[in-house]
């Protein structure tokens, strides 16, 4: 990132007394693909308003292109925008609803022809063009909303939750379409999503928001590996969440004593601890005396691996979540009320200063 | 797929503003629609509080005119009289409508089209008609004269009679709401558990639609207690509030007077105003997204009880609307019983004649035209958008007011209002001008809501996406917003223009030499003791309410069909 296409500077904005962010820093750079990721209510969707000028901020400044853009309503800023709803003109067609910020830079009729045909091929809209979106898909009303954003060659592409109304398999075939037109065209694009696989699959990097604030910035493989907070780790992925104390360089969960590889700064004696693991991190044997003694309380199967729930009465009251590979699963003959042993390898224990959240 | 370079999409230039123009233009219109409604709503209501404050002369009278009032046993009774009268009337209105409604909604009985099309006929009739059908029946030469056994018509019999026949439609519209509006999966879950009939109608019916029922009554209670027409016809020596108001104001031009008595009787029509929307917002609430709609079963004996209970009370509602229609073509009554057209000869029986008719019409159409576009662009403003919030907050909720206020208490407000001479707009008075804003003024609420709720179906972000597409906001309206409530601009153009037509109330205080219409020389003929042709005038009303309500049903069904294409899947 050499220059950031777009700075976000102490964005504040509330509603009545209800403050949704609380001071918002973000650098995003050119021809990145950002998803902004959290929880409902988190303030992820009026980042994005406030990125548009839709719902101007409470306080704090935006440059996008190396202009300030704090001021100005949205009709002189420079993005285009797909929204959950598509908001496509029903009374118009595809072609009309394409070319509708086209018609009013007075190009000529010829050229605007030439440009929707163009973004029609682009999105895979051309045998539908004289349809109305009544008469399409769901997927095709998104195609024509991307394709209506772009028409003006925006150098900002905002999409809020532009794939949530749609089913499984349709969003699945989107989302590579969305990452590749965007590729191609190299525009600045900023996604708001709650879908968690949605973000690691398409983002160059996730903006990871909980409360009003950012929790986290970085790459997929950064914030699902390497999770900055507690509320990362446990919004990212399946997550175990022990709480101990950090006693003599070890973390004391329970009666059991837990070593990580990692330590992070600050954790005094004594100090309460929060240790975190993935369950396909955990491994899990029969029999032997290593390990964490714990009972099967019960499984899932999940097509392409097995979930257990393991009852560790010296870790804590809660069952271990742990997941299995199918052929891993295959040689150890599982069932409720098996005893077995769980092993947490030390590189794969994240370690985080106070208690979590419940 | 061709590769778009990134030279071509470079190659669309973009204008640049600093200021942003179109949310000043947004707030200068929104300014415009607040001080339109100031004028036409809420100054003149606030000039019938000042008047009931002043004496005769104009100077500050306190209190004076209150105790005057209730201190004269003649005009206090009026209040006794106007509320036993409307109380009376509720309770049959909504007794009778609800058992339509639920014939209607609960039962499968026949012929439920042309029951309901009989049902809701009064609405398209003005409030002197059956007052006017009532005289025919009941009146010294009535034809069953007799069924009232020695009693006079004129009086309370024919006031509760009139305003039950004018206000059931109102009430079975928000019956049948309220009954339409059910759980089928309350009703299976009580049958499963082996609960009787009536046992489930108290424990599952009834509470469903108590909000309903409320609502029924507090509308009811309000148009009996405000309306003008039916007392004016059979109403006698019996005096209640609306034509003391009249009495007050048009009779002894004592307006300080007529303001008290407006002013007492904005108290009900207030009351039941924030009872009915109480009721609204408790009923919608009522029911759940995943509710299942009612489907009523076949039953043989309910069902033709139904259809006998339901068939007698439209015969009623046929006979009163029939008795005029024929009374009207009869050459005099009950002398010579030939048929004739001499009582639509107007200009025989009133000195306006035919005019008065094209009067009624320049102002529905008027109404209905200036209505309609201040209406939408009123609620648009304030739907949809960027001026100032608390600004459309108060027009929000100044638009309620007029449903609020009786036509004869704005009738009042306007005739305080614009006769001061020192109010600029005075020259409207007397003109067809200031009929038609005081129409307008009347519908407003209605209108409005029907608008607030079609703009608010519109999806919230077409003009987010204008923004960002740099297309100005009034373009998106043109292009898409207004095609996209265009059903429902044609529907309050309907309701504006019927309702202009067979209101009365506040036209009475209104109209000038030349503007007097055809609902007011209705009451001017019939006491002049012409009332044939007070019946064909009210039959004439009745025939362009029916008329413009067909054109309206044929133009949204052009418009659905034709013109909106892309209406169809």
């Amino acid at each position: 990132m050499t220059q950031p296409y777009l700075v976000l500077s102490g964005i504040r904005k509330s509603f009545g007394a209800i403050e949704v962010l609380k001071g918002i820093d973000l650098e995003i750079g050119t021809g990145e693909f950002v998803c902004f990721l959290g929880p409902s209510g988190c303030g992820k969707t009026t980042l994005l308003r406030a990125i548009a000028g839709l719902d101007r901020q409470t306080s704090g400044r935006l440059w996008q292109a190396g202009r300030e853009i704090s001021t100005l309503p949205p009709s002189a800023r420079d993005f285009g925008i797909v929204f959950q709803s598509y908001a496509l003109f029903p009374n118009l067609t595809v072609f009309e609803n394409i070319a509708y910020g086209l018609v009013n830079r007075r190009l000529a009729k010829a050229e605007i022809k030439a440009r929707v045909d163009e973004l029609a091929r682009l999105v895979h809209l051309e045998p539908h063009i004289a349809k109305y979106p009544a008469q399409l898909s769901g997927g095709q009303q998104q195609r024509v909303a991307l394709a209506r954003a772009l028409a003006l060659s925006p150098g900002l592409l905002l999409l809020d939750e532009p794939l949530s109304a749609l089913d499984a398999q349709v969003r699945g075939h989107l989302r590579a379409e969305i990452r590749s037109i965007q590729r191609r065209l190299g525009v600045t694009t900023i996604m708001v999503t709650h879908d968690q696989e949605e973000a690691l699959t398409m983002a160059d990097r996730i903006v990871l928001m909980n409360d009003g604030r950012i929790e986290q910035v970085g790459s997929p493989r950064e914030v699902y590996g390497r999770p900055a907070t507690p509320f990362t780790a446990a919004f990212i992925g399946q997550m175990n969440v022990l709480s101990g104390i950090w006693a003599d360089g070890c973390a004391r969960v329970g009666a059991e004593t837990l070593v990580a590889a990692e330590v992070p700064d600050g954790l005094g004696d004594r100090a309460d601890v929060t240790v975190c693991i993935r369950p396909e991190d955990i491994g899990l044997t029969a029999n032997g005396a290593a390990g964490v003694a714990a009972t099967i309380a019960g499984l899932e199967f999940c097509g392409s691996f097995l979930r257990l729930h393991a009852a560790a009465p010296s870790l804590r009251e809660a069952p271990i979540v742990v997941d299995l590979a199918p052929e891993r699963a295959n040689g150890l003959a599982l069932g409720p009320g098996m005893e077995c042993r769980l092993h947490l390898p030390g590189d794969r224990l994240r370690l985080y200063p106070g208690t979590a959240r419940p | 797929m061709t590769e778009i370079p990134m030279g071509t999409l470079g190659a669309i230039e973009r204008p640049r503003r600093a200021v942003d123009v179109e949310r000043l233009v947004h707030t200068l219109a929104t300014v415009a629609g607040a001080l339109i409604l100031l004028v036409i709503i809420v100054l003149p209501l606030a000039a019938v509080f000042v008047k009931a404050f002043q004496a005769r002369d104009g100077s500050f009278a306190g209190l004076a005119n209150f105790t005057a009032y209730f201190g004269n046993p003649a005009l206090f009774r009026s209040v006794w009289n106007s509320v036993w009268v409307a109380g009376l009337a509720t309770v049959i209105t909504v007794g009778l409508a609800f058992v339509f409604a639920y014939g209607l909604t609960r039962t499968r009985m026949r012929g439920k089209t042309l029951l309901q099309l009989v049902a809701i006929s009064p609405l398209l009739t003005p409030s002197m008609l059956p007052a006017i059908s009532l005289v025919y029946l009941f009146g010294n030469q009535g034809v069953i004269k007799d069924w009232l056994m020695g009693q006079s018509i004129y009086g309370p019999i024919g006031l509760v009679a009139g305003l039950v026949y004018y206000c059931f439609p109102h009430a079975l519209m928000i019956l049948v709401t309220a009954l339409t509006l059910a759980d089928q999966r309350l009703y299976e879950a009580a049958e499963a558990l082996g609960t009787r009939p009536a046992r489930i109608f108290r424990t599952v019916t009834l509470p469903g639609i108590r909000f309903g029922l409320i609502g029924a009554a507090a509308v009811t209670f309000t148009l009996a207690i405000t309306d003008f027409g039916v007392a004016k016809v059979v109403g006698g020596r019996f005096n209640v509030l609306a034509t003391d108001v009249y009495k007050q104001v048009v009779g002894q031009n004592n307006f300080s007077m007529g303001a008290v008595v407006g002013l007492v009787l904005l108290i009900p029509a207030i009351l039941s105003f924030a009872v009915t929307r109480a009721a609204e917002r408790r009923q919608r609430a009522a029911l759940t997204a995943r509710a299942v709609l009612f489907a009523p079963q076949p039953a043989s004996f309910r069902d033709t009880v139904f259809l006998v209970a339901c068939g007698l009370i439209a015969v009623v509602l046929a006979v009163m609307l029939g008795m005029s229609a024929y009374a009207s073509l009869v050459k005099l009554w009950p002398y010579d019983l030939s048929l004739s057209l001499i009582s639509y000869d107007f200009a025989e029986h009133d000195a306006d004649g035919w005019s008065s008719v094209w009067n009624s019409l320049i102002l529905g159409g008027g109404a209905a035209a200036v209505g309609t576009v201040l209406v939408f662009v009123v609620a648009y403003l304030v739907e949809k958008g960027q001026g100032p919030r608390g600004l459309r907050e108060a027009i929000r909720v100044v638009a309620l007011l007029p449903m609020a206020v009786p036509g004869l208490v704005l009738g009042i407000a306007y005739v305080f209002f614009f006769n001061q001479p020192a109010n600029p707009l005075n020259g409207l008075v007397g003109g067809m001008a200031i009929l038609i804003i005081n129409t307008v003024a009347h519908f407003y609420t209605v209108a409005h809501l029907t608008a607030q709720t079609a703009l608010k179906q519109i999806d919230g972000e077409f003009e987010a996406v204008s923004a960002s597409l740099r297309v100005p906001q009034y373009k998106t309206m043109l292009r898409v917003t207004v095609p996209l409530c265009l059903p429902t601009l044609i529907s309050i153009f309907g309701y504006m223009f019927a309702n202009a037509l067979t209101t009365a109330s506040a036209l009475i205080f209104l109209y000038g030499p030349d503007t007097k219409v055809a609902s007011v020389a209705v009451i001017a003929m019939d006491d002049a003791g012409n009332v044939g042709p007070a019946a064909a005038m009210a039959m004439v009303i009745v025939y362009c309410a029916v008329a413009v309500r067909l054109i309206t049903a044929g133009l949204n069904h052009l418009v659905a069909g034709r013109l909106q294409r892309w209406r169809q899947r």
